[in-house]
């Protein structure tokens, strides 16, 4: 019989006295119950007690020069600080992505950056009136032209679509047949 | 320092980390002298072997030593300086590649395989220590079969007894992470206890 799936690291936890009273409570209760759990339960408990076997031995000491040799060692050596800390973990695994980082942020902040405008010294002084002339003199075949001749009057549209049914039409294209048949094709 | 140093650290090693960490190299040689011993033992627990023992505490504390600015009191200080030796112990297993048996010496083999011989007749000791030294043996290759963050967990909740919160400190990680960490390897644990008991039952009785 299999352990409840949800009661799986409860009883874990139990086993290694990392639950709090309440919930160590109420899974007791669980597995008086539960046949599935009980064992589950004891395999871990039978794990943790064999983990205590290679406890490490409390009778052996630590060799007579042990610290005289360690205490040369350590006068050698200076403390790192804080600083130097930081700028030794800087090695190719944070430098890498960190340099990347900053040409990302790099490029970002040039696209941003709005495109020169243009200004000339002397710029040319085109009135209203004129541009609305031109427009309406010689306009383009678009929709918002013919919209705006109607505004002003049905003649002004009549002639302009007039204009334009005069003006030269491209030629039409000529279609020729480019392959020759052969001669007993028939 | 941060105020929240762990209170179950010995009386008077507080202030002596307090001057360590403003560069009393002698201070630290104090604090060394506390703990030097139970490192020692741990590390030996590791290592299997004196020599090796040895140096691998005297260089887990040459290292708390010089990142003592990294110790923030979240966990005991005894905690913080296993989680560097299990860190250096990982490190020097990786380090070391697997020798063939071919390419050892004619001598090294001979004396190597009298070793074993004597190992496993346990002349040298009362059978109950040596069953007792093979046992501890078998866990801790069940422990070094484990991934090194499970290993790191179950070491300091086993065997350096600190709380889930202090290796929480020590291995710079969240409680939940700890409690994971600890199921998983339990769980592998227990798979190896019960095929290890399955191994022992179908042995035939002397």
């Amino acid at each position: 019989m299999k352990a409840c799936e949800k009661n799986r690291k409860p009883i874990a936890w139990l086993a290694l006295g990392a639950l709090d009273a309440k919930e160590a409570a109420a899974l007791r209760a669980h597995l008086a119950d539960c046949d599935g759990c009980r064992k589950y339960f004891k395999e871990v408990s039978g794990a943790t007690n064999t983990l205590g076997v290679a406890t490490p031995d409390a009778d052996v000491q630590a060799p007579a020069h042990f610290h005289r040799q360690l205490m040369a060692r350590l006068r050698a050596e200076k403390p790192i600080s804080a600083w130097d800390g930081l700028l030794a973990a800087l090695n190719w695994r944070v430098a890498v992505p960190a340099m990347m980082v900053l040409l990302l942020v790099v490029l970002l902040v040039l696209a941003r950056k709005p495109a020169p405008t243009v200004t000339s010294v002397n710029p040319p002084r085109v009135s209203v009136v004129a541009a609305v002339v031109t427009v309406v003199s010689d306009p383009a075949p678009t929709a918002v032209n013919y919209q705006l001749a109607a505004a002003q009057s049905l003649t002004k549209l009549d002639e302009l679509l007039t204009k334009e049914g005069n003006e030269s039409l491209p030629p039409a294209p000529v279609y020729t047949a480019t392959t020759k048949l052969p001669d007993n094709a028939f | 320092m941060n105020p929240t140093v762990a209170e179950t650290d010995l009386p008077g090693t507080r202030s002596l980390l307090e001057q360590a960490q403003a560069g009393d190299v002698e201070a630290f040689g104090e604090v060394c002298r506390v703990y030097e011993t139970r490192l020692f033992r741990q590390s030996l627990a590791l290592c299997g072997n004196e020599a090796l023992a040895q140096e691998l505490a005297q260089d887990t504390l040459v290292e708390a030593w010089k990142c003592l600015h990294r110790y923030n009191g979240r966990c005991q200080f005894f905690t913080w300086l296993c989680a560097i030796l299990l860190n250096r112990h990982r490190n020097t297993l990786r380090k070391k590649r697997p020798v063939a048996w071919s390419a050892l010496g004619a001598r090294d083999g001979e004396e190597f395989k009298n070793k074993i011989e004597n190992t496993s007749s346990g002349e040298a000791q009362p059978d109950g220590a040596a069953e007792l030294k093979e046992q501890a043996a078998l866990v801790r290759r069940c422990i070094g079969a484990l991934p090194a963050k499970q290993q790191q967990v179950i070491h300091l909740r086993f065997y350096v007894d600190e709380s889930l919160e202090g290796i929480a400190g020590a291995l710079g990680c969240s409680v939940g992470t700890v409690k994971s960490r600890l199921f998983h390897a339990l769980e592998k644990l227990r798979a190896m206890n019960a095929m290890h008991a399955q191994f022992e039952e179908l042995k035939p009785e002397e």
